[in-house]
């Protein structure tokens, strides 16, 4: 999943995007409301989360923007400011969740998987498809009832496809969602992926839950080739 | 005794000032009536004794009295006569026959050579008014043997007055009673519009004293109050309206302090918290702890800056005075500045006497400097150029520091000594600049009676602050 993050004060961004790439996430940062509105166009982020004091273009008019153009992102404000007037306004101008500093990061975490779990309709921290179980919240893996150990970006290819059960997802968009900016990689890292993941997950006998759409994309399916 | 209630020194001062109206009116009105009333009587008895006077005729060389006490039967004696004495030539002629054998009729103080009238207390004991009527005895002009010389007399009537003193004493009763009433009457009414002017001051003291501390929003309504309250409730809603702004700044202010410590206890908790989510390697803890301590170094700063401030505010910062050299104290402070300086390529233009001596506050001086060069190193844009200038200028020694890249408009000049004022609402990189700077330097300044300002030039901004004091000695620069 792809995280931005907002945030002009460094040593929490830094902190922030550090604990977010090590929990799996592909994150993107910057210290001031302009960036954030230029890299809110170029990608399409899961979450956002947004300081509302921000240089340039505060933090406000940055969701005010983002609203105004459809983005589906959903954006997570986090503020110094706690009084509840400040919470409505936040709210109201169409931010998803708030989060008052300091807080805890399990807890921002927490809320980050919450937004994932609203934007892609899912109502429980578990997917499963088949005999494979994919758990959100412990970001666990299982298929047949054995763990199956995956890397950071394993987990996240798995865990954006399994939030996508039944639908093709094109390559761009694995890309978009898996992968942020820093990231420098060839241009069929998806395809070895895809292979390094379905070699985790299929054992002689079961199913093959990762279908190749030729042209299209990828789909996790319970069920066999057509 | 002083008295301190408004209504009872309106009610008494007004009940005083009634009653000697009221008294003094009614005595005039009195003394009126007694002298229209006496004088009546007294005409009445003038009128009497006229009649009496005509019943003495002179015949030759002799006077005839020919009374007849059918026609006059007051003056026969009875229950309340009254009385007259004849005198002609010096002697009693006649006398009523209510008059007694060796009775006399006090005449007062009545000489009888004129017409005059006394009170006289009448034989009987009864008070009563007496007449002295001069006369000339009657003289028929038919009668030819006119005589050679007339005969004058004195004739004395008196009457009781009984009647006119019950009369006069009811009238003084009445007045009295009718000023008694008027003064009552006047004094309840008084009372009753005292109460009523006075009931709007005891509302807007119940409305005062319903007000609190917590709520300074509420203000006096001044309508429908009496005009001379109006002075009062303006001058207490403009007190109420600058305590409120007071409180407000105060409240905004606990949020700023909040919300300046928020973040970088944000930062600290979250570098922290991540750093410890899994084992790592030394250096990553070294870098985890070094970010820490740079975080904690910028909360200090504010921490420092914000009690600074609050003690200059409530003046527990006492000026130490002592001889400085300037020039060499802001080559000093500058000393900080310079690396950062340079990394930013700006060009440094320093113009200071050689030296210059000043009676100043060399600890405080020395923030105010730190402040400015830190602001003008932090917000001068990279390649621009600082020009730092001291003189004396007149009776005062100014210290003058501007910078190119400026960004503040004029409009917001004057926000600039503000707490917490930022030009963007953000915090900066360091979190050095929580936008108290200024306002410190302004507080820590006045404390030694100098003046700070800001101004802008084109691009440049130029900040500025005069000491009170001429320098002592000034040196040029060679």
């Amino acid at each position: 999943m792809r995280v931005l993050v907002v945030e002009d004060f460094t040593p929490l961004r830094e902190a922030v995007v550090q604990g977010l790439e090590e929990s799996g996430y592909a994150v993107d940062s910057t210290g001031n409301g302009e960036d954030a509105l230029r890299f809110a166009r170029s990608a399409e982020y899961d979450v956002i989360i947004l300081d509302l004091m921000l240089p340039k273009v505060d933090g406000l008019t940055v969701l005010k923007t983002l609203r105004a153009s459809h983005s589906p992102s959903h954006v997570l404000v986090l503020t110094a400011r706690d009084t509840p007037q400040d919470r409505v306004k936040g709210l109201d101008l169409g931010a998803d969740d708030y989060l008052i500093k300091p807080f805890e990061f399990s807890e921002l975490l927490a809320r980050v998987r919450a937004l994932i779990r609203r934007k892609y309709d899912a109502r429980t921290t578990s997917i499963c498809v088949g005999d494979l179980e994919v758990d959100t919240s412990l970001r666990q893996v299982r298929r047949g009832g054995r763990e199956v150990e995956l890397s950071a970006r394993e987990y996240a290819l798995l865990e954006y496809l399994a939030l996508n059960v039944n639908r093709t997802v094109t390559r761009t968009e694995i890309w978009q969602h898996v992968y942020d900016f820093n990231a420098t990689v060839e241009s069929n890292v998806v395809d070895v992926y895809i292979g390094l993941l379905r070699k985790k997950l299929d054992h002689p006998g079961a199913n093959r839950l990762i279908h190749t759409r030729r042209g299209q994309g990828y789909v996790l399916r319970d069920g066999g080739d057509e | 005794m002083k008295i301190r209630s408004l209504r009872a020194r309106l009610l008494l001062g007004t009940t005083v000032t009634m009653i000697v109206v009221l008294g003094l009116l009614g005595v005039a009105v009195d003394a009126f009536v007694h002298r229209t009333l006496v004088k009546e009587f007294d005409n009445a008895l003038l009128s009497k004794a006229q009649a009496i006077a005509s019943f003495v005729e002179q015949h030759d060389n002799e006077i005839r009295f020919e009374f007849d006490p059918q026609r006059m039967p007051e003056f026969v004696p009875g229950e309340h006569p009254a009385y007259f004495e004849v005198w002609v030539e010096g002697q009693q002629k006649e006398t009523s026959p209510s008059l007694a054998k060796g009775e006399s009729l006090s005449h007062g103080e009545l000489t009888g050579t004129r017409t005059e009238f006394a009170s006289v207390v009448l034989p009987d004991h009864r008070h009563g008014r007496v007449v002295a009527f001069p006369f000339a005895a009657y003289v028929d002009e038919e009668d030819n043997d006119a005589p050679s010389r007339r005969v004058y007399g004195v004739l004395f009537v008196a009457i009781e007055t009984r009647d006119l003193d019950r009369t006069l004493a009811t009238i003084r009763w009445m007045i009295a009673g009718l000023c008694l009433g008027a003064i009552g009457v006047c004094a309840a009414a008084l009372l009753a519009v005292v109460n009523r002017a006075v009931h709007p001051v005891m509302a807007v003291a119940s409305k005062i004293g319903s007000m609190r501390e917590t709520d300074l929003s509420s203000r006096i309504e001044a309508a429908g109050l009496p005009s001379e309250l109006c002075p009062m409730i303006d001058r207490l809603n403009g007190l109420l309206e600058r305590l409120e702004a007071a409180f407000d700044r105060e409240r905004s202010f606990t949020a700023d302090v909040a919300h300046e410590l928020r973040t970088p206890i944000a930062g600290l908790r979250t570098t922290l918290e991540v750093c410890r989510s899994r084992p790592r390697d030394p250096t990553v803890y070294a870098t985890a702890i070094d970010r820490s301590l740079k975080v904690i170094h910028s909360m200090q700063t504010v921490i420092e800056n914000l009690l600074l401030l609050a003690r200059a505010e409530s003046g527990q910062l006492a000026p130490v005075v002592a001889e400085v050299d300037l020039s060499d104290l802001v080559r000093d402070a500058w000393t900080a500045f310079a690396g950062r300086a340079l990394e930013s390529h700006l060009a440094v233009r320093m113009t200071l006497p050689e030296a210059c001596i000043v009676p100043a506050d060399t600890a405080k001086l020395r923030i105010v400097l730190t402040n400015l060069f830190d602001n003008a190193v932090s917000y001068t844009n990279p390649g621009g150029t600082i020009d730092i200038e001291l003189s004396s200028v007149g009776a005062h020694t100014q210290f003058r520091i501007s910078n190119s890249g400026n960004q503040i408009t004029p409009e917001e000049l004057p926000r600039l000594f503000e707490r917490f004022w930022r030009k963007d609402e953000a915090r900066s990189q360091t979190g050095l600049h929580a936008g108290l700077g200024l306002s410190l330097c302004q507080r820590l300044l006045s404390l030694s009676n100098a003046t700070i300002s800001a101004g802008v030039e084109s691009d440049r901004f130029i900040i500025a602050f005069t000491l009170p004091q001429q320098p002592k000695s000034c040196v040029p620069a060679r």
